[in-house]
């Protein structure tokens, strides 16, 4: 008979709760959320004996049961919570060897909430670089609980968890501290209104902060309870943490001992340079250089390859299953927009796994310390930076690493503007626009082609901190400007454990932005496919020129563009013609736009359909082939389509405008309401409309 | 009434008291409490966040919240 | 359209593709029971 148990893991950041979770579950992994700096729900499956199954969870770090933005609230409300399906019927404090006194912080409060606890020592090899000893036997007398030692260098202690999680029902749940020695007339009048309550957590309820939480307090006033204003709760937790770290430090003396003399570290020189007032930034500068060189330098290869596999499937579907509407919607709505999503993933997993590098390595924590104030300049965060540097490869994940900024205005702003940088979903349209409308000569030995991508880069960074030094100015909101960040130890990260971070990830963004991707494309499918009107049943009636002068693949081609043009979306396309005409786009264009609402990248598969090629592929002689009808593309009065003009006033649109309809689904999750994603997409949209036309109508 | 925020570079002090009112509890208990050592590692120019070392937890904290640790004469590096 | 498989199955995953998208921006909330010696129970 299989047992189903619950475990989750819980501890401060850096201590390397991944690492565990990663050693006990393997690739049972699933991510039931969009992953960013830590995920939301990360949940796998580890295997004990006597057929137990063990659900293990990792949850986002968290320094003590007191959250400070919605990262840390998530595990307080989740340990809280008797109903919350996932709550633990064990949970595992990890603690990294040289903080152990903080960590105790977080354990003690944990075993206070009457929840088996275990807790783990990690990173133990660094134990004797860091001339530090521990009894374990007195530690575990006078916590009360079993402890590990555990590593990521080694994998011996693994087995030995696993048989502490079978044995979670046989640990002791005595108290830690009681509440009453805090503050003794507080507590025992707590107790005495609400007898059947356990008296810790109680407490832990009524300091849940109501910027974060969503704990209901209203039984606090149904039962008449004399409650306290903010600043007296905030003193009765400041002399809980006192009073923790009193029985902490007491055991701690005899349980723990450090040699400081034998402690061995770089860490501190390191520091000094990387923290550098001058040199700290142009290491921070070369280093984005570099990623960014690297990522195009080693995405192209696997991205032709991506490519040509969905152009042979396509080809493979039409030929091999019956012909009719369904294989036609599988091959060209499908399949295609799978392949517009998968080509992106070798772009985001490099960019992802420089992005965990450097957090894992400790160094992103040195980053905000030098983008701090620059930040507060424009209403952010340091801890904005990596959001925004990852928008660079997707808005979504990065709207989603936004949960650790603690202040709420920070926060909002950074969510509003991420998308403004670079995505590389607008990589696709930037390049085919730039080779079509850009000379490719070169001065002074630039080419021109090349700075004008670069500028588009730069100008995404520069409308994102434009509109955020705005947007501070206008908003009006508390602002609760804090930042208490922890330098963790530079550490060299496990190449194992980088390379789940990119799989979960990956996987992530497959499923989230896929699914959204592939329902519009199939919707977009039949709006191109279907229509009403003589024109769509029956296009021959239509050629205005002499049917017999036309070869059988001009004609073909002839029948499939007024399809288009009388289909669903064609008729829409006609109709906001008007809309888009002053920027110097056609009806066709302007379905690409509307097509873009599903991803950007779409934009160029619509266009391929567009101009009339049956079997878009992206292998040199197609693509020169998309590129050389566009070229020759002239409206009705025989004037070119893409001139500089208008090319410049697509590329600025799409650098402006609000399009990808999975971020604006992920800012009405992340900010909980339909004000702000609406707000963004209407502006961003606006200021996109405004800037193209002046600069179309400037330049022509 | 000295704080945090009057520390120079490299110099350390011991922490005497805490402005109790807008103190981030997170700062305590990071180890911020009366009796312990504060250091400082390295100020961020144009008087953005310090680094500093709180009873063996290395943190960065805004110039406003250091305002708010009341310390001791500092320490002399001898 | 004529009535055949291969329509059937496009008007089906037409189908799939709205009601996925409409569920997306729809949020919904469970019913639980709470006992009140639960503080913290949602």
């Amino acid at each position: 008979m299989s047992r189903q148990i619950k475990v989750t893991l819980i501890g401060n950041p850096n201590t390397g709760k991944t690492s565990i979770f990663n050693s006990l579950t393997g690739l049972n992994q699933k991510i039931a959320n969009y992953p960013g700096v830590t995920v939301e729900k990360k949940e796998g499956i580890c295997k004990l004996d006597r057929g137990i199954k063990a659900h293990i969870y990792d949850l986002p770090g968290t320094y003590s049961l007191n959250a400070s933005s919605i990262d840390e609230n998530i595990v307080v409300e989740l340990l809280l919570n008797r109903n919350h399906k996932d709550y633990p019927d064990l949970a595992i404090i990890v603690s990294d060897v040289e903080n152990l006194k903080r960590n105790l912080v977080l354990f003690t409060q944990v075993k206070d909430l009457r929840i088996p606890t275990i807790l783990a020592i990690n990173m133990s090899d660094r134990m004797k670089y860091k001339g530090i000893e521990l009894d374990l036997p007195y530690l575990e007398k006078h916590l009360d609980t079993k402890i590990i030692l555990t590593s990521n260098r080694t994998n011996h202690w693994i087995d030995k968890l696993k048989n502490l999680i079978s044995n979670y029902n046989k640990l002791p749940s005595t108290k830690f501290i009681d509440p009453k020695l805090i503050d003794p007339e507080y507590f025992k009048n707590l107790q005495r209104t609400f007898p059947k309550q356990e008296l810790y957590k109680l407490w832990v309820v009524i300091c849940q902060d109501a910027n974060f939480s969503n704990v209901d307090k209203n039984f606090l006033a149904n039962a008449n309870f004399e409650t306290k204003s903010i600043s007296e709760l905030k003193r009765l937790q400041q002399k809980e943490t006192i009073k923790r770290y009193q029985l902490i430090n007491n055991i701690l003396k005899v349980g723990q001992k450090v040699d400081q003399s034998k402690a061995i570290g770089f860490g501190a020189a390191i520091d000094r340079v990387l923290t550098h007032k001058i040199f700290g930034y142009v290491f921070f500068f070369f280093i984005l250089l570099g990623i960014f060189q690297a990522i195009y330098a080693w995405a192209i290869i696997p991205m032709d390859y991506i490519d040509s596999t969905f152009a042979s499937l396509t080809e493979w579907v039409k030929m091999n299953l019956p012909s009719g509407a369904m294989t036609d919607l599988l091959a060209d709505g499908i399949i295609t927009g799978i392949g517009g999503i998968v080509i992106f993933i070798p772009q985001i997993a490099f960019l992802f796994m420089f992005i965990s590098f450097l957090e894992e390595s400790g160094y992103m924590s040195r980053v905000v310390f030098l983008m701090d104030k620059i930040m507060q300049k424009f209403g952010l965060s340091g801890k904005s930076v990596v959001p925004l540097i990852s928008g660079v490869a997707c808005a979504i994940p990065a709207i989603m690493a936004t949960r650790n900024i603690e202040s709420w205005k920070e926060r909002l702003i950074t969510i509003l503007v991420t998308p403004f940088m670079t995505c590389s979903a607008r990589l696709p349209v930037y390049l085919i626009i730039v080779a079509l409308v850009i000379p490719n000569e070169t001065i002074f030995g630039f080419n021109y082609q090349a700075i004008a991508l670069m500028s588009l880069y730069i100008l995404g960074f520069l409308a994102a901190i434009t509109s955020a030094y705005i947007l501070n100015m206008i908003l009006k909101m508390k602002k609760r400007s804090v930042l208490v960040m922890e330098m963790p130890n530079y550490k060299i990260p496990l190449i194992k454990d980088v390379l789940y971070t990119i799989i979960e990830k990956t996987k992530s963004f497959i499923m989230e932005a896929g699914k959204i991707i592939l329902a519009i494309s199939v919707i977009l499918w039949f709006l191109a496919t279907n229509g009403v009107g003589d024109k769509f049943t029956n296009p021959e009636n239509h050629i205005s020129q002499n049917i017999e002068l036309l070869s059988e693949e001009e004609l073909q081609t002839k029948i499939a563009a007024i399809k288009l043009e009388n289909s669903f979306i064609g008729k829409i396309g006609k109709t906001i013609e008007p809309v888009f005409k002053p920027l110097g786009y056609d009806w066709k264009i302007g379905i690409g736009l509307i097509t873009s609402f599903a991803a950007r990248e779409v934009f160029v598969g619509t266009l391929a359909v567009i101009y009339n090629i049956e079997n878009y592929d992206d292998s040199k002689g197609k693509q020169r082939e998309l590129k050389n009808i566009m070229l020759h593309e002239t409206d009705e009065n025989g004037n070119k389509v893409f001139t500089l003009a208008s090319g410049i006033s697509l590329l600025l649109f799409y650098a402006f405008a609000m399009q990808c309809m999975s971020t604006l689904a992920i800012v009405k999750k992340e900010t909980n309401s339909w004000k702000w994603p609406a707000m963004q997409f209407i502006i961003m949209t606006l200021i996109a409309y405004i800037v193209s036309l002046i600069t179309f109508q400037l330049i022509s | 009434m000295q704080t945090a925020a009057d520390l120079k570079k490299g110099e350390k002090a011991i922490i005497k008291d805490v402005s109790s009112n807008n103190i981030p509890i997170k700062l305590l208990e990071m180890g911020c409490l009366p009796g312990n050592e504060i250091e400082i590692i390295q100020l961020a120019p144009l008087l953005g966040p310090i680094y500093i070392n709180i009873n063996g937890s290395r943190l960065a904290i805004r110039k406003g919240t250091a305002r708010l640790i009341i310390i001791d004469k500092p320490i002399k590096n001898e | 359209m004529e009535l055949n498989i291969q329509n059937l199955l496009v008007v089906l995953s037409l189908g799939v593709a709205l009601v996925y998208l409409f569920n997306k921006y729809n949020s919904k909330n469970d019913n639980k029971n709470c006992s009140d010696k639960d503080c913290g129970c949602q």
